[in-house]
């Protein structure tokens, strides 16, 4: 049986005066006990030196690495279809982006008719998201055609043949398009989206979700 | 400290000093936490959708006798509204309205139980089951919202219409539970699914409903 328990001791000073000095010896034993002896780190090292590979390894090897936060919470589905490699276009609570890039501001209003300006309001349920006029075809609201985005998406597609052209000249090129959409944007959006890759040439659309078990 | 040179000299440490882990070990106590923030413990996977078609259209098919049943899920704030092409001039099919489920959350805290209003997600798979049943060549599904109809609920309305399932319907108050845990029925493939380099008995699919999904939007 394990003693923990100083008093169980044998003997071990019973006095309260000597108790303490019996203490601070004792400290200072293990103290001095850790500065010679060397700690033997060789094996944590080891499981530390697998973990960050495989870390490095996953995140890196991932195209799909999509970090959710408060303007990007994907929808959930039982799908298992892995994604392609394809043009993604990010559609977050604030904006359309396209490489890294914001190319379409989204705008929200609260269910008060006020204008999202603080987190806390993007938090909130009832918001209204859409594309302002002035981003689509002719400033006209009843567009489904963005501008901003059809430019940069031919751009990227362009640049895409070109590249698909120097190393496949035989295969056909595929336009694909992944769109990495948050849970609360409205169809109408999504509509304006799809409708405006479909005007730039890409034919094949994909929805990302996050994997779930349940539906 | 500094030392004198002949105190270093004739120091015992020699070659069979070890190395200093220290700081390496600091690096990776740093570096480890911040990949796994980085990391994602959640598999983002695909739906594939066809571009979407502005108003009804024409079909393209010359053949008289093989109409498209142009299958139309309509989304509305009330609920659910299934079309089909002889249908699309007066309503025939009862609307799917919203009702109120007990769903079971998973938290932090534990499982817990809530109740609220939610699209009828089990009612609309035992009419899209019996559409499949009367009409077993048609994979295509027409997906029309109005146009605040969050993505959400769109990507669970192309779940329900996409597999079939190994309950052949879901009715009674429990029915949203039963159908979140039901479970898809399996065939075998003809693909190589499992990635081992050939067809076998483990390379199984499930078996598709509607698997074709077309966005459609209402011309005003």
């Amino acid at each position: 049986m394990a003693h923990t328990g100083r008093h169980e001791r044998p003997g071990h000073p019973e006095q309260p005066g000597e108790e303490i000095t019996f203490q601070k010896k004792e400290r200072a034993a293990i103290r001095g006990q850790e500065i010679n002896d060397s700690l033997n780190i060789n094996s944590i090292m080891d499981i530390m030196t697998i973990l960050l590979v495989f870390l490095l390894v996953s995140i890196t090897s991932d195209p799909w690495n999509v970090k959710p936060n408060q303007y990007l919470q994907l929808a959930t589905s039982t799908v298992d279809r892995p994604p392609e490699d394809s043009l993604a276009i990010l559609v977050t609570k604030r904006a359309i982006v396209v490489d890294n890039q914001d190319t379409v501001p989204i705008e929200c209003m609260t269910a008060g008719g006020r204008q999202c300006r603080s987190d806390d309001d993007y938090r909130k349920d009832g918001n209204r998201y859409f594309i302002d006029k002035t981003y689509k075809e002719d400033g006209a609201e009843s567009s489904f055609l963005i501008v901003n985005l059809l430019k940069k998406l031919t751009d990227k597609l362009d640049y895409a043949k070109e590249v698909h052209a120097g190393a496949n000249p035989n295969e056909p090129f595929k336009a694909i398009t992944t769109i990495i959409c948050d849970r609360d944007i409205p169809y109408r959006v999504i509509a304006e989206i799809v409708h405006t890759a479909g005007n730039a040439g890409i034919d094949q659309l994909r929805f990302a979700v996050m994997r779930n078990s349940r539906r | 400290m500094a030392r004198k040179p002949s105190s270093a000299s004739h120091s015992d440490s020699g070659g069979n000093e070890e190395l200093n882990l220290s700081p390496i070990m600091a690096l990776l106590v740093i570096l480890i936490p911040m990949l796994l923030a980085m990391f994602n413990f959640f598999e983002v996977k695909v739906q594939a959708v066809a571009a979407p078609k502005l108003g009804t259209g024409k079909t393209s098919k010359t053949d008289p006798d093989k109409k498209p049943l142009n299958l139309t899920v309509l989304i509305s704030k009330q609920g659910f509204l299934i079309k089909q092409q002889d249908e699309l001039t007066d309503a025939q099919e009862k609307p799917i309205p919203k009702d109120t489920f007990e769903i079971e959350v998973v938290e932090a805290t534990g499982v817990t139980t809530k109740t609220a209003e939610d699209y009828d997600y089990p009612s609309l798979y035992n009419r899209l089951r019996a559409k499949k049943q009367r009409y077993p060549e048609e994979t295509t599904i027409n997906i029309a919202a109005e146009m605040d109809i969050p993505w959400h609920v769109i990507a669970r309305t192309i779940d329900a219409a996409r597999i079939e399932l190994q309950d052949p319907s879901f009715e009674g108050r429990e029915r949203m539970k039963k159908y979140m845990a039901s479970e898809p029925v399996m065939k075998q493939s003809k693909k190589d699914i499992d990635g081992d380099g050939a067809v076998t008995d483990s390379d199984v699919e499930p078996v598709a409903m509607f698997p074709r999904v077309v966005f459609v939007v209402a011309e005003d």
